[in-house]
């Protein structure tokens, strides 16, 4: 066996530099699922009421499928809807902000919108894109615009740049709930969250995909010209959707 | 090593140093001190929950408290006691000076605040691996995540500050990795010098560099650094906590910089062994020099930037807020004011190892001296004169952009003499193939590309294309990492035996070096192709067009960490039972190969006195 002039012999060498490359790797690894556990989604997600009815549009037959949200001011108001997720205190969307959809289907989003607002930066997002019929129906009512001083968020979903998956963008522009008009009623009594207002769309997705969605009224904090906190953290005014 | 009293006039009895308070501070005293002055700073300016302008002062106590950390430490080390006790009249004895300059205190001396620059440059050696390894670990975590489309190994925000935190991180690192660990402890015994110029500041420079290291930690318990490591305005003036951490952090540095530059430059100028006309000074020594000299006006620039962003965060000044007369674009250009010549303060220093190692392994004397010198000052003048060529799409004045194509194209010219030295060196020389030697052949072909795609970039429609892409990221990794980080292995193979008294165990390093370089190759070249058919850089999610290129980027990424995991066991095994060295393993004739190892603290028991230039090899001399 070859000695060393410091007496290390070579297999002990050569057991040391694989012993300490494990542990390199070991240690990259560990930084690495460290970062990837605290980026994981904390939400469960919200899968689709498949519906047995079907529908035609445009000549095609599509199945249908259902899925309900809520977007509120804060965290309590999000628990009054019984949505106690391990959230921060931010404007935040419950009861999950990742969606999944079933792919070729006609999809009926119901959005229970219950927070106010000031003014888009980008007027473009108060318009309706993408839903069957250009439109959404606001209580009862159908429109294909809200003003952009009127909107207190949106739910604007786009699709992660790909070649390989449908294309798929939707935007919905929710209206704010103010003084005096019927979206400003308490629902029980006094010391609970308002009525809101009932947002309701459909749109139809394609293929199998993965797509992203965030709001896009800047109603984050005092950073990032209010596109800190909420909405800058994954799961508050941002979230995806899974196409399958 | 500080200069001696003649302590035999002294009027005052000699206190002993064991009880003197210098002999008790170390690291230890310097971090609690640190961390008191940083809780008090913190909490003293800490906002009330409902403050009216709760942002502003919250930045204002964090700046506070991070600056506050740097002061305390370098107090608790230890670091104003000369300065005071000379203000107060009581000037540090002879046994005091001897004692800060590390003398008979074994290990402990590198936790102290030590005046002996074979010390410092120890301490700059450990402190730039910790720095690369960390930076390294971070750039694994970006190409895994970059695996495949949509991978998101880590979610966006933390690929985010992944991408800023890599960045300043390898950037910090680099600017010092070769003048830090060789330019403190190689440099003055090359000029025949018995210490730096100014021993106190020279510790002062490794230690208030060492402050700023927790301090841009910090930032991943701030929320992250979201801007990458450019940090534009107004991002980073509206960006979350954790932006204080890059601004003090960054401020620190470029005080360390300051401190280290102007101590290295005057070291050279001015403390030179008798006979060492400059004609005579080894070419590394030029080049470091010239690198720290540029260093010197280009990084106040960069503080400036930092601290009018911190004004901004803190008392909304608004140098940078268009909405109330301010502009981006002031930012854009102090930043690459410092940014471009930045490049070159990494590369120089690179280069003039390979251009010292070269005549050693072909024994053949240096291939024009002159043209070498002239490289280096043609770089250095003109490096000056391009930063805009970052700004061509900005919209800033196009009709600059002409100009500052031809003279970031002027600067192949230099960059060639560079080129011209080196090959000219190993022109028909018979190359002793040791792991110096190996980085050689791997920096010339890694700046040539670098140096050639980098033309595409200079060029104003080309850039108009290629700005904002992985090609520009795979161009100046070629640069930076391909050349400037392989020719400070290179120094680090070379000048190891006389840092440690060990040689570096070279069967690891051949496997280190050929994994690092193949993988370099796939990894960056994979990036080339990606970058030149549009993907763009610092984006988490990418086309599924770019797939195979990312996932051969990748691959060659895990080479590439592979490497640098052995090279890091080959340092730390080769440092421990390595074999031991002989005074001058590659027979060179520089003079730090005349003193022993362990060097004694003040190198030379005589000062040499120089009669040729050190490269006359088949000169008879």
């Amino acid at each position: 066996m070859q000695t060393t002039t410091s007496g290390t012999t070579s297999s002990k060498r050569l057991i040391s530099a694989l012993v300490f490359v494990v542990l390199g790797v070991a240690v990259v690894g560990a930084v690495g699922f460290t970062l990837h556990s605290l980026s994981a989604d904390p939400q469960k997600p919200l899968y689709a009421t498949k519906s047995s009815e079907t529908i035609v549009v445009d000549g095609k037959t599509y199945p249908k499928a259902s899925a309900t949200l809520g977007v509120y001011p804060d965290k309590a108001t999000a628990a009054e809807d019984g949505y106690k997720i391990n959230k921060k205190d931010y404007v935040q969307y419950g009861p999950s902000t990742h969606l999944v959809l079933p792919a070729h289907t006609y999809v009926t989003v119901t959005i229970h919108a219950y927070d106010g607002g000031e003014q888009l930066n980008n007027p473009y997002f108060g318009k309706v894109v993408g839903t069957v019929g250009g439109t959404i129906n606001i209580d009862g009512v159908d429109v294909s615009n809200v003003a952009s001083d009127n909107v207190q968020h949106t739910f604007t979903l786009h699709g992660i740049p790909s070649t390989s998956q449908d294309p798929l963008f939707v935007n919905v522009p929710l209206p704010q709930v103010k003084e005096g008009d019927k979206g400003f009623l308490p629902t029980q009594d006094p010391g609970t969250h308002f009525k809101g207002h009932t947002v309701t769309f459909s749109f139809i997705t394609g293929g199998a995909g993965d797509y992203v969605w965030n709001c896009e009224y800047p109603c984050g904090d005092g950073s990032y010209a209010k596109f800190g906190a909420a909405m800058s953290t994954y799961g508050y005014m941002s979230g995806k959707v899974t196409v399958k | 090593m500080t200069t001696l009293h003649n302590t035999s006039t002294h009027s005052r009895p000699i206190p002993n140093p064991a009880k003197s308070l210098i002999t008790k501070l170390n690291m230890g005293t310097g971090t609690v001190v640190g961390i008191l002055f940083a809780l008090g700073a913190y909490y003293a300016l800490r906002p009330a929950a409902d403050a009216a302008n709760f942002y502003n002062q919250q930045n204002k106590a964090l700046l506070a408290g991070m600056f506050a950390w740097s002061i305390g430490f370098l107090v608790g080390i230890g670091a104003f006691i000369g300065p005071f006790r000379w203000l107060i009249g009581k000037d540090l004895t002879a046994e005091e000076q001897l004692y800060l300059a590390g003398d008979g205190q074994g290990i402990k001396r590198y936790f102290k605040y030590c005046t002996d620059h074979k010390v410092v440059g120890i301490q700059y050696l450990v402190g730039v691996m910790a720095m690369l390894g960390v930076g390294g670990t971070m750039a694994m975590m970006i190409r895994t995540s970059l695996a495949i489309p949509g991978g998101h190994f880590v979610g966006a925000t933390i690929y985010n500050s992944l991408v800023g935190l890599h960045g300043i991180t390898m950037i910090i690192a680099m600017i010092i990795v070769a003048t830090g660990p060789f330019g403190n402890y190689i440099m003055p015994i090359m000029i025949g010098a018995r210490d730096m110029a100014f021993p106190r500041l020279n510790a002062l420079s490794w230690w208030v560099l060492f402050t700023a290291i927790p301090v841009l930690c910090s930032a991943w318990f701030l929320g992250g650094i979201p801007t990458g490591w450019t940090a534009y305005a107004p991002l980073s003036v509206q960006a979350g906590p954790g932006m204080n951490a890059f601004i003090a952090t960054i401020i620190i540095f470029a005080f360390s910089t300051a401190v280290a530059g102007m101590n290295i430059t005057a070291t050279v100028v001015a403390m030179r062994a008798k006979g060492m006309k400059w004609n005579r000074v080894p070419i590394f020594v030029i080049g470091a020099t010239m690198s720290v000299a540029l260093a010197i006006p280009a990084f106040p620039t960069f503080m400036l930037a930092m601290v009018q962003t911190a004004t901004d965060r803190v008392f909304n000044t608004g140098f940078y807020d268009a909405n109330v007369g301010g502009s981006g674009w002031l930012y854009a250009h102090l930043f690459w004011i410092m940014g471009h010549p930045e490049v070159y303060v990494i590369l120089l220093p690179g280069v003039a190892i390979l251009m010292e190692i070269a005549p050693v392994f072909v024994r053949k004397p240096l291939f024009s001296f002159n043209a070498a010198v002239m490289g280096f000052a043609g770089i250095a003048g003109l490096s000056v004169l391009v930063w805009a060529h970052h700004m061509y799409i900005s919209g800033w004045t196009p009709t600059l952009n002409g100009p500052f194509m031809v003279t970031t194209e002027m600067i192949s010219v230099p960059t060639g003499l560079l080129f011209l030295v080196l090959l000219g060196t190993i022109w028909r020389g018979k190359p002793w193939m040791k792991l110096p030697m190996l980085a050689l052949f791997a920096v010339i072909w890694n700046l040539l590309i670098g140096g050639i795609t980098g033309i595409y970039l200079s060029d104003v429609p080309a850039d108009n294309y290629l700005h904002g892409s992985m090609y520009v990221t795979a161009h100046f990794h070629y640069t930076l990492m391909g050349a400037a980080l392989t020719g400070a292995v290179a120094g680090l193979a070379y000048w190891f035996p006389k840092m440690t008294g060990r040689m570096l165990n070279e069967r690891a390093g051949y496997i280190s070096f050929w994994f690092t370089q193949i993988g370099f190759q796939i990894l960056f070249l994979g990036m080339f192709i990606a970058g030149a058919e549009g993907q763009p850089r610092r984006v988490v999610s990418f086309a599924a067009m770019y797939k195979y290129q990312n996932m051969i980027s990748t691959g060659g990424a895990y080479l590439v960490g592979t490497g640098f995991i052995i090279l890091l066991w080959a340092v730390i095994h080769s440092w421990r039972k390595g074999d031991i060295a002989p005074q001058n393993p590659w027979g060179a004739k520089t003079l730090e190969w005349t003193v022993p190892y362990p060097v004694p603290l003040e190198n030379f028991d005589e000062l040499p006195v120089i009669t040729s230039d050190p490269y006359g090899y088949g000169k008879g001399n």
